[in-house]
């Protein structure tokens, strides 16, 4: 969609998994990799919140396609996130 | 358009949050720690500002020095701490011996007015970023978004609608402009107007 583009580029960078996309989980490629990502920060709620599922666990590597390394950062993130009350242990 | 390299244009950084930079300790001896601060939502200001004040004579009695504040908005929370369904986020980036750390972690959790803290060490070329504002843009955006596919809906719809009234209009021209066309009509013309003959010119008829 056009507009939907449009506004992107005004909103903040937020990163979002690749479980939607048509290629085999599994063979996935990175988007934390992709954007440049060096360190993931506990405080950026808009891109932790796409990484849970509704119950608040953490989605597999295998549907997301993050790396290891990514993946490694990501759940320090999310448990000093579910910590300080920014997300939940359990919904 | 200005195209940025990714390595500039790194973590949280972004257009609408162009204040990012890197933090520098201000000693050989010192290093860049994140103490990030969780006070009651629902608490008097007085209390907030008590706390804030013993924070700070904290940090000055064990020689920390602050390089940003960052004082996020009210907010609520993922889940319930101590009754509490509302907190406040006070975000600390100081420059302080590691020795240190393990009292002012001791000391924040002796603290009355504190829910949560959590000191962590930075990341190497770590930017600050205003994540309140980060949030509150992410939050516009996403309603903006949400318009936007609102408008897509009912142009689609009024587009449905007006093909649909364009169907119902030509559907009956069709049936007509079939009809003389089929082999069968042709002969039953003919045959009837040959009854019609007959009948008409039928003598037990009186006309």
């Amino acid at each position: 969609m056009k507009t939907s583009t449009s506004n992107l580029s005004l909103m903040p960078r937020v990163i979002h998994p690749q479980t939607g996309s048509t290629t085999p989980p599994g063979k996935r490629n990175c988007p934390f990799t992709k954007a440049g990502v060096e360190s993931i920060d506990w405080k950026d709620y808009p891109t932790l919140r796409n990484f849970t599922d509704y119950f608040g666990n953490i989605k597999k590597r295998y549907y997301t396609g993050v790396s290891l390394r990514h993946q490694k950062m990501l759940r320090k993130a999310v448990e000093h996130a579910r910590f300080m009350g920014l997300l939940p242990y359990r919904k | 358009m200005r195209q940025i390299s990714p390595r500039a244009y790194s973590w949280g950084a972004s257009p609408i949050n162009p204040m990012a930079h890197t933090l520098e300790p201000t000693s050989e001896e010192t290093r860049v720690y994140e103490i990030a601060i969780l006070l009651p939502g629902d608490g008097a200001d007085k209390e907030k500002s008590e706390s804030l004040r013993n924070i700070a004579e904290l940090f000055k009695e064990k020689e920390v020095t602050i390089l940003k504040k960052d004082e996020w908005k009210r907010m609520g929370l993922a889940y319930k701490i101590k009754g509490q369904e509302t907190g406040q986020y006070v975000i600390f980036y100081v420059s302080a011996k590691p020795e240190v750390l393990k009292d002012i972690d001791q000391q924040l959790k002796i603290e009355r007015g504190v829910l949560r803290h959590l000191v962590i060490k930075l990341p190497p070329k770590y930017e600050v970023v205003d994540w309140s504002l980060h949030f509150t843009a992410w939050k516009e955006g996403l309603a903006k978004e949400e318009e936007a596919r609102g408008h897509d809906r009912e142009e689609e719809l009024k587009k449905k609608i007006v093909q649909r009234a364009t169907r119902k209009v030509l559907k009956p021209e069709k049936p007509a402009e079939l009809r003389p066309a089929e082999p069968g009509a042709e002969i039953s013309t003919e045959e009837l107007s040959e009854k019609l003959g007959e009948l008409i010119s039928d003598e037990n008829l009186n006309l």
